[in-house]
């Protein structure tokens, strides 16, 4: 009798799982109900660790801030031209040094507030508060005094050149002539925050207080927090109360927090997701040769490379430094491992950075490189001792790791010993100069080659090489600031590059492309070199329709 | 007949003779012990019987199927599967043996002296193996690598060291009821010393359930050696392990699906092998088998 009750039980189990089964594989899937109601579904990569502006530096929480924050002015998704967004136009004086912007005055916050001049000036004061802890507070460095209040050199905040004139006109004083000022207004650390609130629930300088919560957080962007559920997803909806609403044509846009890999392509191929935050590269000849509409590469601003330690007594000499970069086959590599995603670097700065084009030094050529090594010291990699190739756990790293270290043991001789790393171990060891070589990378924050050449100055807390030279930082940190035109700052540029890459503290290896998943129903996404876009512009065609193979193997060549 | 052959009959066989006797007529134990003996003098003989070098790349060669010169095909670095397969055997069943055997002697030491003494001794050694467990194993190896440093035998032994424990268990409840029997009284009043008992009777009275036991911790520490090998504790590449070939193989399945299966046949052969063979060892050990 117990028997039949437990096998009764059993049966209905079973049967309802098949039911639940059943029922959800025929229901309609996330994309072409999203498709309908113009919810967009995209994956994120990681879980945000919050939502303050001023606080957070990840790309996760990048993305879902510019849903909930806008600044002064937004780029273009297009051209990548700045365009107003707060700020309805502005004006720079003579010398470049001050920037006058005029406010839209139907800015709003979502509970209602117009948004002014004077959140601005009091945002940009919290994000200067050294308590706060901004990691990207060096955003504001280039306004008068910024750096020193943040140092606190100077302690009367009237001092810096921030000043809201009226409840519509914003003043803004810089240090020197900085070409690229504009583009930094367009990074989330410049967003404004609505003080009433972040006062509400804690002290301005005070990080993670309950003030970014569904039932608290305002904020004046194109989109609210709707619903936040660790782990799981992070949903915002529209907001009624932006300036832009007529434009905004996405309801709703949902975050989810997995990590790209196979199991992100698996829920994108189930049409559960619109835009991927990367491609499961794997799989990319697959899409290219079957699904053409469904991938989307660009280059990206931005360089990988492997940093070598400059104190380590056999990586010092240049010549070293020199063979090792030289022996690297950049070209091979990439089109067999890295499935022609990427275009092989030879310098820091992505070729055609808004027109400037980096220094070509050496090229792969392992004769050369072996009398290099051959001239410091070691022929035939003869004495050359055992270098460690450190690099945090990731399928992509190890297989470079594991192709770069077989073409230097063939080449010239050496043995390089592989050793993947914890993401906080990695760091720390990086930061306290326990490793001889790193994998790093660099993207860059604004459009801009200094975004590239500013990290390598002695002392940086990006450099970790311990490499230094006082001429290149006079470049970089004197001359192209102070550069009367384009021209003359590219030069400066120019000649800083050349100096760094003749004494090569890291060896660059590819420039980034940037790759997703785009289901074809998306708009409003165009690829560009930053990999940006603006909420504002984004929605979901309905009535899309998959484009014939035969046009698309077309364009897929040209990317 | 003659003197001697009476005396020899009188003897009667050894444990040892016995279940060898046994074992032979077992035939899956027979194939198991082969197949494990094979792919153990193929891993000593590798240096010598590998197609390919284990690191040599052939980038533009790429992932290729089977075919005549690979004949298992070639991972997404051109480099030749068989060869790493090999090579991978090397470290997963010296692992497999190293690791197991550390385990099997602490294991099986400590149970018995716990079993057999008994009383405050037992109490105080199982409840260490119990503060032990509450140990998370992993971070208990992290430490003794990061205190050791990184070393292909310490990562064995390191493994054996965690791997003991279920061990002990097993035989100290096998020794309690073993030390309650007749036989032991007897060995006790003929007055031989503790030492000897343990060895001469104790243990191999208890041998069925700590072979089976051995068997199944082979594949635990294999899969746990992959496991720290990924974490970047273990081998690092360009060597390779079985569980190593076999977590990355997964990851390409679908379009490569000859990564996954080959590994993941090797060492699914070599675990129904030590099975069968840890079977046959436990019917022929048995002294009570031997009745039927």
């Amino acid at each position: 009798m117990v028997l039949d009750r437990i096998k009764f039980v059993a049966l209905s189990c079973f049967i309802a799982a098949v039911l639940l089964i059943g029922g959800c594989s025929r229901g309609e899937s996330n994309v072409s109900q999203g498709n309908r109601e113009q919810v967009f579904h995209k994956s994120n990569n990681a879980e945000p660790q919050g939502l303050d502006p001023h606080v957070v530096t990840g790309v996760a929480e990048h993305h879902i801030v510019q849903a909930l924050f806008e600044g002064l002015v937004s780029k273009n998704p297009h051209t990548l031209e700045i365009e107003p967004a707060v700020a309805e136009s502005w004006a720079l004086s003579e010398d470049g040094k001050v920037y006058t912007f005029k406010l839209r005055q139907n800015a709003n916050w979502s509970n209602g507030d117009p948004v002014t001049a004077h959140d601005f000036a009091w945002s940009w004061w919290r994000a200067l508060q050294p308590a706060l802890g901004s990691q990207y507070v060096f955003m504001y460095f280039p306004i008068k005094n910024a750096e020193r209040y943040f140092n606190q050199e100077v302690i009367d905040f009237d001092e810096v050149g921030i000043k809201a004139l009226d409840d519509y006109t914003l003043r803004v004083e810089l240090a020197n002539p900085t070409p690229y000022f504009m583009q930094l207004l367009d990074h989330y650390s410049t967003f404004p925050v609505h003080r009433a609130t972040i006062e509400k629930w804690g002290k301005p300088d005070e990080s993670y207080t309950p003030w970014t919560r569904p039932e608290n957080i305002v904020t004046n962007g194109p989109f609210v927090l709707d619903e936040w559920r660790l782990n799981k997803h992070l949903m915002v909806r529209k907001n009624d109360a932006y300036w832009g609403a007529d434009q905004v044509r996405l309801q709703k846009i949902v975050f989810y927090p997995y990590e790209s890999g196979p199991i992100v392509e698996r829920m994108f191929r189930a049409g559960q997701l619109h835009y991927t935050y990367e491609t499961f590269i794997d799989r990319l000849p697959w899409y290219r040769a079957n699904k053409p509409d469904y991938v989307q590469v660009a280059p990206y601003a931005g360089t990988y490379l492997y940093r070598v330690n400059t104190t380590k007594p056999h990586l010092a000499d240049k010549r070293v430094r020199k063979a090792l970069a030289m022996t690297i086959d950049r070209q091979k590599m990439i089109s067999t491992i890295l499935n022609d995603l990427f275009t092989p670097a030879y310098a820091i700065t992505p070729p055609g950075l808004l027109g400037y084009q980096p220094p070509k030094l050496f090229d792969y050529d392992p004769d050369a490189a072996r009398a290099l090594l051959a001239e410091a010291g070691y022929p035939n990699g003869e004495g050359f001792p055992e270098t460690e190739l450190q690099y945090n756990s990731s399928e992509q790293h190890r297989k470079i790791a594991i192709a770069v270290q077989q073409m230097w043991n063939k080449e010239l001789n050496i043995n390089i010993r592989l050793q993947n790393k914890d993401w906080k171990v990695y760091l720390d060891d990086e930061q306290t100069g326990n490793y001889d070589i790193s994998r790093g990378g660099w993207i860059a924050d604004y459009v801009d080659p200094n975004s590239f050449l500013d990290m390598w100055v002695s002392g940086s807390g990006l450099n970790r090489t311990r490499w230094a030279n006082p001429r290149y930082d006079e470049l970089v940190l004197q001359r192209a600031p102070e550069a009367k035109s384009r021209e003359d700052r590219y030069a400066a540029f120019y000649a800083a590059e050349t100096m760094i890459m003749q004494d090569m503290p890291f060896i660059p290896i590819y420039t980034y492309s940037s790759h997703h998943f785009k289901h074809p129903a998306v708009r409003g996404m165009p690829p560009n070199i930053m990999s940006y876009y603006n909420w504002r512009y984004v929605w979901l065609d309905p009535d899309w329709s998959d484009a014939k193979p035969q046009q698309q193997t077309a364009l897929s060549g040209g990317i | 007949m003659s003197q001697a052959a009476l005396m020899e009959a009188e003897q009667g066989t050894s444990l040892w003779a016995d279940a060898w006797v046994r074992l032979k007529k077992n035939k899956l134990a027979v194939f198991g012990m082969s197949v494990v003996g094979f792919f153990v003098v193929v891993a000593i003989l590798t240096p010598w019987l590998a197609p390919y070098a284990y690191e040599a790349q052939d980038l533009e060669l790429g992932a290729t199927p089977p075919s005549a010169a690979h004949w298992l095909g070639t991972d997404i670095f051109g480099r030749d599967l068989l060869t790493r397969i090999m090579y991978g055997g090397r470290v997963s069943l010296a692992v497999g043996i190293i690791a197991t055997s550390v385990a099997l002697v602490i294991g099986v030491a400590w149970g018995t002296v716990a079993g057999y003494v008994g009383g405050r001794t037992d109490a105080v050694m199982m409840r260490i193996v119990d503060a032990l467990y509450a140990l998370p194993f992993i971070i208990f190896i992290i430490l003794l690598m990061v205190v050791f440093g990184r070393s292909m035998l310490l990562l064995f032994l390191a493994i054996g060291a965690v791997e003991w424990l279920t061990m002990a268990r097993i035989v100290r409840g096998q020794v309690l009821t073993i030390r309650s029997q007749e036989f032991i009284e007897a060995a006790r009043s003929m007055g031989l010393s503790t030492p000897h008992i343990m060895l001469r009777h104790v243990v191999p009275n208890s041998l069925g359930p700590i072979i089976v036991y051995a068997t199944l911790t082979v594949p635990q520490v294999m899969l746990l050696e992959a496991f720290l090998s990924f974490l970047g504790l273990g081998i690092q590449p360009p060597q390779s392990s079985w569980g190593l070939l076999i977590s990355y193989g997964a990851e390409t399945m679908e379009d490569y699906p000859w990564l996954l299966i080959f590994p993941g046949l090797a060492l699914s052969i070599t675990l129904f092998a030590l099975n069968f063979m840890g079977d046959g060892l436990r019917d022929a050990l048995d002294p009570k088998a031997s009745k039927d």
